[in-house]
């Protein structure tokens, strides 16, 4: 069997390979080259199975029975009249047919600007109403030559990538040392890239000159609906009807060509960039490919050293690992605005207020001159008791009353007395239980007597 | 080292408004260890345009070394603490050393880099990474660093348990600016390599140099132990 290339890079369209993709393709070859009919039975499928085991070397042949379930319906179905017998559906033969066209592109032999040439052109004379217009460049009837282009444009962006992979091949390919024999390998790859290139641009040149004879008959529709010297109304209509219909022929191809202008552009860019890596490589080849050669011996070494380590990978101890910068960088953001702030504060100057500072001086004034009487008395008691002169309080609190004519002088100085009396050792307060009313005021206390010890 | 090269250089252009205006992306990105390339391109431009005034910046306020470098044709730039001095070092709050994992893996892309060298965006799927893993030159070392055996297939867990530790790298690089992700968290992973990748190797340069001497040292202490 053949198949093996197609599997390379297109086992994802079929069923995995032994569960019934090797089967779908061999069934496929068989009867395309007769050697089963269109309707085959499960004996024949049975004995391709047993060839599939051999050929890939499984160790056991897959049973039929087990593999149907997902194959039928989409890649197999039964006859209806002879249920026993099978044949494959049109979609299985759709999709192999897909991969054949896809690993044999048949565009890959023919040069881009032939296919754009071939479908895209305008003859003189070619068009001369607007239904040969629409049979030639109609959305349905254009179907075709634009697929073909596109199809072209796949296989040459599938040509690439394979000469991509054999670029990156040689460069990783240690036995090719030798950088004289490596830029010969190069050098033939590359000359399939110079080729293309040089097909893309003819192609875009022939693009654009195709564009530009479609322009003139839209232009010349457009003249032909606006010309003046018709005046049937029906056949204006008509011919302004016409001029649309060509506008819009005109304006889907313009879409179509700017998304080929677009694959275009990526196939450039791509063949330029590797063109520039190329001579990048020719300058410096021995440096980068003594470096190259130096960073996979690198990597081939801290491989052997890893091992596998349940959710990390683990390297042994002694395998420098590398630090970088890493600064801690927080923002702090205040919790609470003070918007309240953006009001000033305004100082209002007080005017003088004579009366009351009047009263409050009169007020100070008074209160000092009463802490002097409360001072000057307490201290003339004080001196008394230590002269050994016996105080009774109520009988000092009738006098300092009396004299000042202030009941609240006479208890503030009996207050001192007593504070004085007992802080001196040398000075006896003598409370005895019997009350005592001071004369004319509301105001008693028990009998107090102070004196010298 | 500084005053000599940095004469007439002050922090006026810390004015100018195209770097005004990045500021505050372009000092936290680079001081959080990201490597800057054409990617970027507002931070890149105001680094490029201002880039002896950055050196400056960075060397006087912070003590380290703004870094321009080049690879595969394309400029980038990095933080980096100075040879000499390696003040930053001793403080454990102003470096990140890579995990063994990310090495490996960064390793790895390092390789699959130049496996892409021709081509201009080197995209890697998780699609690919498997491909590698099961069926590269290096399949062995790779089954046995990441699942511990040498099967010919995995189970859906192992995979996800592989796949988890590729992501979580990815995810970091993608903070250093050595790749580029293009999935989300729940997709299948998808990124882009950029050429910082290769700051990896100047990280080992030392080793590289006289790759000889220190191969021998690594292999020596591994039959040891």
């Amino acid at each position: 069997m053949k198949e093996e290339s197609i599997f390379h890079k297109y086992d994802l369209l079929l069923p995995s390979k032994f569960d019934g993709g090797y089967l779908i393709l061999s069934l496929y070859e068989k009867i395309r080259d007769e050697e089963i009919g269109q309707y085959f039975t499960a004996k024949e499928i049975t004995d391709i199975l047993q060839q599939i085991a051999y050929d890939y070397g499984e160790g056991s042949v897959r049973q039929w029975s087990k593999i149907k379930g997902p194959l039928f319906h989409y890649y197999i179905r039964n006859h209806p009249d002879e249920p026993w017998k099978y044949y494959l559906t049109d979609y299985a033969k759709n999709v192999i047919e897909l991969m054949f066209n896809k690993l044999n592109n048949p565009y890959k032999e023919h040069p881009l600007r032939k296919s754009f040439e071939d479908s895209f052109n305008i003859r003189i004379g070619e068009i001369n109403n607007i239904f040969e217009l629409e049979r030639k460049f109609g959305r349905i009837f254009i179907q075709g030559p634009k697929s073909v282009v596109t199809d072209h444009l796949e296989a040459l962006e599938d040509e690439l990538k394979i000469a991509y992979e054999q670029l990156n091949e040689i460069l990783r390919n240690e036995e090719l040392r030798d950088a004289a024999s490596m830029v010969r390998n190069f050098t033939v790859i590359f000359g399939k890239f110079g080729d293309r290139a040089l097909d893309i641009t003819n192609a875009i040149l022939s693009k654009d000159k195709f564009l530009r004879d479609l322009q003139f008959i839209v232009d010349d529709f457009y003249a032909s609906a606006v010309d003046g010297n018709i005046l049937d109304e029906a056949e204006k209509l008509q011919r302004r009807a016409d001029w649309e219909q060509a506008r819009e022929i005109y304006l889907d191809i313009t879409i179509f060509f700017n998304s080929i202008d677009q694959k275009i552009d990526l196939i450039r860019r791509q063949i330029k960039n590797a063109s520039n890596k190329l001579t990048e490589l020719q300058e410096q080849f021995s440096a980068r490919a003594h470096l190259r050669l130096m960073l996979k011996k690198f990597f081939h070494l801290a491989l052997d050293s890893a091992h596998f380590a349940g959710d990390q990978i683990g390297l042994n101890e002694n395998f420098p690992l590398k630090k970088l910068v890493h600064e801690k960088t927080r923002i702090l953001y205040p919790k609470h605005y003070e918007f309240g702030l953006k009001v000033e504060n305004r100082l209002i100057p007080q005017q003088e207020d004579s009366a009351y500072e009047k009263v409050e001086r009169e007020r100070i004034e008074k209160e000092i001159r009463r802490q002097q009487i409360i001072y000057d008395w307490s201290e003339k008691v004080k001196h008394n008791i230590k002269n050994g002169i016996n105080i009774e309080i109520s009988e000092l609190m009738e006098t300092v009353t009396l004299a000042e004519g202030d009941i609240s002088l006479a208890y503030q100085v009996a207050a001192n007395v007593i504070s004085f009396a007992s802080s001196d050792a040398k000075v006896e307060v003598k409370i005895s239980q019997k009350l005592i009313t001071l004369s004319n005021h509301n105001f008693s206390l028990w009998k107090t007597k102070v004196s010298k010890i | 080292m500084e005053d000599q090269s940095f004469k007439n250089i002050d922090y006026s252009f810390l004015l100018e408004e195209e770097v005004e205006k990045v500021f505050a992306n372009l000092n936290i990105t680079l001081l959080q260890g990201k490597h800057i390339d054409q990617s970027e391109y507002l931070i890149f431009s105001a680094i490029q345009k201002f880039e002896d005034e950055w050196k400056h910046f960075y060397e006087r306020l912070y003590r380290i070394n703004l870094i321009a470098d080049n690879f595969d044709g394309r400029t980038y730039y990095y933080l980096d603490f100075f040879e000499n001095g390696k003040g930053g070092l001793s403080d454990q709050s102003r470096y990140r050393e890579l995990s063994e994992t990310q090495t490996i893996i960064g390793l790895m892309l390092l390789d699959m880099y130049y496996l892409r060298y021709f081509e201009e965006r080197k995209m890697v799927s998780w699609a690919e990474i498997k491909n590698q893993i099961m069926e590269s030159d290096q399949q062995e070392a790779y089954k046995r660093i990441l699942f511990g055996d040498l099967r010919g297939d995995f189970d859906e867990k192992e995979w996800a348990s592989a796949e988890s530790k590729f992501k979580s790298a990815i995810t970091s690089f993608d903070k250093l600016g050595w790749v580029s992700k293009h999935s989300s968290q729940h997709e299948e992973l998808l990124f882009e390599i950029h050429p910082a990748i290769h700051r990896l190797a100047k990280l080992y340069a030392a080793e590289l140099e006289d790759f000889d001497t220190f191969s021998r040292i690594i292999k020596s202490r591994g039959e040891q132990s």
